[in-house]
């Protein structure tokens, strides 16, 4: 495998860590709101939430790419909190994937916490728990397993991600040239070793992950699921 | 404990009302069939109800007007229900953790309560190592640790058997004496309320109907409708005076009502209860349902009913298909049902003499001696 590919699998770690790490703060509080309210604006919140699942991908590319270009509104504004353009560069790919996995922590963390049980929530109320209490004490020790399943789907589906990188990252080596960018230059240059070596380990990697999420973690959801 | 209460709830298909003014209660009885809306007072007085409206005092303060409730956090109460769920992943050595850390008790009266409640040795066990009795002695204890300003029971102790319930029921007393915490108690069990409660509410179709000291509530005759017909019947107090070791069962008396004179020597009459010699000089309640008593003008001989009581008939109440009696037994009122065609055979009216056998009693739980 050459630098060039080890580089581009080093970015996609990267991005795919980064992107998690922060839908792993986002999400679940996001998800909580929706578990526990019900009302028009949740489920517009929820429909928005769901948009990357149906939307392909360079549809969401092509509005960031607006949203991020320099001549853009709000791509101005965007340049002055962030100090430079964000399209074709790291953090525009990052917020692009925070946005593109969302629903994949949302989802399975919503459920988690409509499945919990009432009385429990409520006893947090009896006992006056404080917020640290309810959140490291009680509320993620009891949805632990849908934790890692939406760790697992969000770095999964930000590695294989391409459309939105496509349209708002370009192909800039140790920037925005991902694996999957790297796997397609692979085959329109036809070197199809190269791409197979990408193309499998991709495969085998998303493999993987799907068996832990549906076969063990996914089992365990149902598992303690309590009551 | 003062407590106010004119609440209403409106739901869909479902409206309740609830109101109450009780001034120096301490433990307060709820009694209703199932269904008639016990449980929902509860969750309007520990604030988890949403749809309440209308106001709530407890004490001096106001927990709920049309302009402010104040939310479950503030109003440090401690709730312990029917199917309680300790937090599952916890041990019960955590559970208790999580009340213990911002308790008011020295740790020597925390651990009292655990020693009390007898779950010490159950302290490294998860909740579903243990039976649902063991849960709710853990709830309860946990509802005990964090002393709050109102302790409400939704039938606390519904999954302990017998005896451990009566155990039980006197720790809980004395604590509730002992740390002056007022306490709203649900429960089908009259010998609990009847042994428990000062003041007692009845709740009729999401309604309260009546809100009074318990010795009124429990014999009054709106009562019935809410009680099952085994356990509509009267509660006596007695003493244990003397174990008969030949025949294995317990000589008890009645406590006559202190100012009854017409008793022989002060001494109330004698009836057999078995249980065993260690409660010898225990004073219990012992329930007797309306439906066990054998009414008859000469004492049955030659039967194996054992206890028989003389009294004189001061009521008589006639319903649809049978007649509810009162007789009077050393001061305190005994009721029995009996048929129609029973009352018309035997002739009764009020002020006749009457023998009232049993065939079976009920002990509730020890009275504690000090009373």
């Amino acid at each position: 495998m050459s630098a060039e590919d080890f580089s581009a699998i080093f970015l996609t770690l990267k991005l795919a860590t980064a992107t998690t790490v922060i839908l792993l703060i986002v999400g679940p509080l996001i998800a909580w709101q929706l578990a526990m309210r019900r009302g028009k604006l949740s489920y517009f919140i929820e429909a928005l939430v769901a948009l990357p699942l149906v939307l392909p991908p360079t549809v969401l590319g092509f509005y960031l790419l607006l949203l991020f270009s320099p001549n853009s509104g709000p791509g101005k504004f965007m340049m002055a909190i962030f100090g430079e353009p964000l399209v074709f560069s790291f953090k525009g790919l990052l917020i692009a994937s925070v946005i593109y996995s969302l629903p994949f922590v949302v989802q399975p963390m919503q459920a988690a916490f409509r499945s919990l049980d009432k009385r429990l929530i409520e006893n947090m109320r009896l006992l006056n728990l404080g917020m640290f209490d309810r959140i490291f004490k009680i509320i993620i020790p009891l949805t632990i397993p849908s934790f890692m399943v939406a760790t697992l789907l969000s770095f999964a589906h930000t590695v294989g991600e391409f459309g939105v990188v496509l349209m708002i990252g370009g192909n800039i080596p140790d920037e925005t040239r991902v694996l999957s960018i790297a796997l397609f230059d692979h085959v329109e240059s036809m070197n199809y070793e190269a791409a197979h070596e990408l193309a499998f380990g991709l495969l085998a990697f998303s493999l993987v992950t799907l068996f832990l999420v549906y076969g063990y973690f996914g089992k365990k959801t149902h598992e303690l699921r309590w009551v | 404990m003062k407590l106010k209460i004119d609440l209403t709830v409106e739901k869909s298909n479902w409206h309740a009302h609830y109101q109450c003014n009780l001034d120096t209660a301490h433990v307060v009885g709820v009694v209703g069939r199932s269904g008639s809306g016990k449980s929902t007072l509860l969750r309007l007085l520990a604030g988890l109800d949403h749809h309440g409206q209308g106001d709530l005092q407890v004490n001096a303060e106001v927990w709920q007007s049309e302009l402010t409730k104040r939310p479950t956090e503030q109003r440090q109460v401690a709730m312990v229900q029917q199917d309680y769920l300790l937090f599952p992943h916890l041990n019960v050595r955590q559970n208790l953790e999580l009340v213990q850390k911002n308790s008011t008790l020295s740790v020597k009266e925390q651990f009292e309560i655990i020693d009390n409640m007898g779950i010490v040795s159950w302290l490294d066990l998860k909740p579903d190592q243990l039976s649902g009795g063991q849960q709710q002695r853990v709830a309860l204890a946990s509802a005990m640790l964090k002393k709050p300003t109102l302790l409400l029971l939704d039938e606390p102790l519904s999954a302990l058997d017998f005896k451990t319930r009566h155990q039980v029921l006197a720790q809980l007393k004395r604590y509730l004496e002992q740390f002056k915490v007022p306490a709203i108690y649900v429960s089908h069990h009259l010998d609990e309320i009847s042994s428990i409660a000062d003041h007692c509410m009845l709740i009729q179709n999401s309604k309260i109907v009546l809100c009074a000291p318990t010795h009124e509530v429990l014999d009054h005759p709106k009562l019935e409708q809410s009680v099952s017909a085994e356990q509509f019947g009267s509660v006596l107090p007695i003493r244990a005076v003397k174990f008969d070791h030949s025949d294995q069962i317990m000589e008890c008396q009645i406590n006559p009502l202190s100012d009854v004179k017409d008793t022989e020597q002060g001494q109330g009459q004698t009836i057999w209860v078995p249980i065993d010699s260690t409660q010898e000089h225990s004073q219990f309640h012992m329930q007797i349902p309306a439906k066990n008593i054998i009414l008859a003008r000469e004492p049955i001989k030659d039967s194996s009913l054992q206890n028989c009581l003389y009294g004189e008939i001061i009521r008589l109440t006639e319903e649809s298909d049978q007649v509810l009696v009162i007789v009077r037994i050393d001061g305190h009122d005994l009721k029995v049902i009996v048929s129609r065609r029973a009352q018309r055979q035997l002739g009764l009216s009020e002020q006749q003499m009457i023998y009232c056998h049993t065939k079976s009693v009920s002990l509730l739980s020890p009275v504690n001696s000090d009373e």
